[in-house]
């Protein structure tokens, strides 16, 4: 079998499908420390989407509440109870993949998510790590944590939809690395929807086919990010291109805050898959949680997010999220401001460090009226 | 993966062509009946026409593998009138697994024939480059019953389902496919159906299905189909019948000639085990006898 470098496991590992890395890879970058949960973005992708009949469980985009949520329900969960539990050394896996030990007559490790499991996208909604005690929230910081995980398809670089596939529906876009479903060839045998260890591909009842997130394809191949992307009202997403074929370009935001800042993590990178949805992780949650999730490197990039307001040029870059509906292949701080350049060099976004203040009178002599606070 | 670089399935393959070599395989009588052929796989006629038992395994050759097998033969039955050949195959099954939702998958059922003399009777052999072209004729327990009982909905298998808007669906809720899909614009979120997958139908003719394949991961539907097909479960069993002219002008289509000594293999789907795709189990050739 094919043996691939996984830059998230510090190693070369099995991988069962030979295809080659793409020109590039998209990417994303959530700042988990801003989510609030309000759903936008499900409701963005599932409008445009899949609100078709037969798509009713179906959300592409979902966020769920970590520690309880998950949609499907526990879909990482079970994952884990059947893997190896992740054991790092140094910063490379020790343990395997849902690749490795494998026999070539069977697909990767995976578990097919009961009917019921689609059945309450938001249980676990907003519920704390534990319970907050009487009078506790008296004491200043409470111990007790929760945080919003938006989730999305990870457009692996090694996709486990596109390894189970026994029939090649599944495919890898050459030119962004966007995973796709043929819907023309596919022939619901389901494989994809077990597979993945995300969960992002589900079955339609109707159309007795698999489906997946596309990536806003057509948006990207006209340069613009995805709906979700778009949506996002805390402005917490960052869509763009990671380096696949050069080195990682220190002007290219998304090379910069994951490849070289290393301040934004992949989900559950021990899997194996080399997904490309970063996590910048919340800084509140206690560690041993978040490694599990996000790997080692978490105390790192939580070092790294909490001294972002001393270092500009990662400000910069992380000012640019839902600066534009424009994909910002290229940025440079300048003096206050940060600018963002799409990739024909058309100028997409340009950032102050500090939003200008203005006075307004307190007599509006255009309209006649006095300025209040509630109008 | 390049299944040219799999050792162990050229080991299993080996060991099939082995196999097969030695095997005895069943020599299936094609019986010629005066008058009109029964379309009913529960029509008398059935009862006097020679069966032959085939056995059939768990596909293991390649993945995903069929670990656990749930049925070891099934009963083979052809007639023909001199212009057309109607098989009749059944097997037990306990239960009869109709629907499809996640994790949920129906009963299926295949006979298959050889368009090119070096065909594996797994369809056709390994790779692409190195097989034999075969044509399949495949019929599921879902396509039955979307004819007998009207097309699957989302409330065939979730009752309590609810969705109060699907763009541009006519009439009240809950809308159903096809009766409330009748404006073209709603069939824009019904993707595999708009890109022309033969599996997305709404109106289906018949519950079977003709393919080629020419090795594994290679089956592709044929667009224009001449075999028509019926299935039905009774008593623990599925007895299936699909009938075709013995010849067409589809190069695709396997030629039935008088006289001639043919093959024919089978392949079982139990719905209940998630049997589905390479989850099967499937026979050898098996000899036949035409008239």
């Amino acid at each position: 079998m094919p043996e691939r470098n996984n830059w998230q496991l510090g190693r070369d590992m099995t991988y069962p499908y030979d295809a080659p890395l793409p020109q590039k890879q998209v990417a994303y970058v959530f700042d988990i420390n801003k989510c609030i949960d309000c759903q936008t973005c499900s409701v963005a992708c599932k409008n445009a989407w899949t609100s078709g009949k037969g798509e009713e469980y179906v959300f592409w985009n979902n966020v769920e509440t970590k520690p309880y949520g998950g949609y499907p329900i526990g879909w990482d969960l079970k994952l884990m109870e059947k893997a190896e539990l992740a054991k790092w050394k140094g910063g490379k896996l020790e343990s395997k993949t849902i690749f490795e030990d494998r026999s070539p007559l069977e697909s990767p490790l995976g578990h097919m998510p009961n009917t019921m499991d689609y059945s309450a996208p938001n249980l676990g909604e907003d519920e704390l790590s534990q319970a907050v005690g009487q009078g506790e929230h008296f004491n200043g910081l409470h111990p007790m944590w929760m945080f919003y995980l938006a989730r999305i398809c990870n457009h692996c670089t090694l996709p486990a939809c596109v390894a189970a596939c026994p029939r090649q529906a599944v495919y890898k876009r050459d030119e962004d690395g966007i995973v796709l479903i043929d819907q023309e060839r596919c022939r619901g045998y389901q494989e994809c929807v077990k597979a993945c260890p995300y969960k992002k591909a589900f079955y339609n009842l109707i159309s007795r086919t698999s489906e997946k997130c596309i990536g806003c394809y057509p948006r990207v191949e006209q340069g613009e990010v995805a709906l979700c992307v778009e949506a996002c009202i805390g402005k917490i997403r960052l869509h763009g291109f990671l380096s696949t074929q050069e080195e990682p370009r220190a002007d290219n935001p998304l090379d910069y805050l994951v490849k070289i800042k290393k301040v934004a993590l992949p989900l559950y990178p021990q899997f194996g898959t080399s997904p490309n949805v970063y996590y910048i992780p919340p800084v509140h949650v206690p560690n041993a949680f978040l490694e599990q999730m996000f790997g080692p490197s978490v105390l790192q990039a939580k070092a790294m997010y909490q001294s972002l307001k001393d270092d500009k040029q990662m400000l910069g870059a992380m000012m640019l999220f839902g600066a534009n509906i424009r994909i910002v292949d290229k940025f440079k701080v300048e003096g206050d401001e940060v600018i963002g350049w799409d990739a024909k060099g058309t100028e997409v976004a340009r950032v102050p460090f500090t939003e200008p203040t203005y006075v307004r009178e307190h007599y509006d002599a255009k309209h006649k009226v006095y300025r209040h606070n509630t109008t | 993966m390049k299944m040219n670089q799999c050792k162990p399935c050229q080991a299993s393959l080996a060991f099939l062509l082995t196999f097969s070599a030695g095997a005895a395989v069943a020599d299936i009588t094609v019986t010629k009946v005066e008058g009109a052929l029964p379309t009913d796989p529960m029509a008398a006629e059935w009862q006097q026409t020679p069966a032959e038992k085939v056995i059939v395994m768990p596909q293991t050759m390649t993945k995903p593998s069929l670990t656990t097998p749930s049925v070891n033969e099934v009963m083979a039955q052809a007639l023909t009138d001199g212009k057309s050949i109607v098989w009749r195959v059944s097997w037990q099954d306990a239960e009869a697994d109709l629907n499809v939702d996640v994790g949920r998958f129906p009963d299926a059922v295949a006979i298959e024939f050889p368009l090119a003399e070096n065909a594996l009777p797994m369809m056709g052999g390994v790779t692409r480059e190195s097989s034999g072209k075969v044509q399949i004729i495949y019929w599921k327990g879902l396509w039955q019953k979307d004819i007998d009982e009207g097309f699957q909905g989302v409330r065939d298998v979730h009752p309590n389902a609810f969705s109060s808007k699907y763009w541009f669906a006519e009439g009240e809720t809950p809308h159903t496919v096809p009766e409330s899909f009748k404006n073209p614009l709603s069939h824009q979120w019904f993707i595999a159906k708009q890109a022309g997958n033969p599996g997305a139908v709404f109106t289906r003719s018949q519950p079977a299905q003709e393919l080629v394949a020419k090795g594994w991961g290679t089956i592709t539907p044929q667009p224009e189909s001449a075999t028509t097909a019926k299935g039905v479960w009774k008593d623990g069993k599925w007895t299936v019948v699909f009938s075709r002219p013995l010849t067409t002008d589809d190069p695709n289509d396997y030629q039935f000639k008088a006289g001639e000594k043919g093959q024919i293999a089978f392949a079982v789907w139990q719905g209940k085990n998630g049997n589905r795709g390479a989850l099967k189990h499937w026979s050898n050739w098996t000899a036949y006898q035409m008239p």
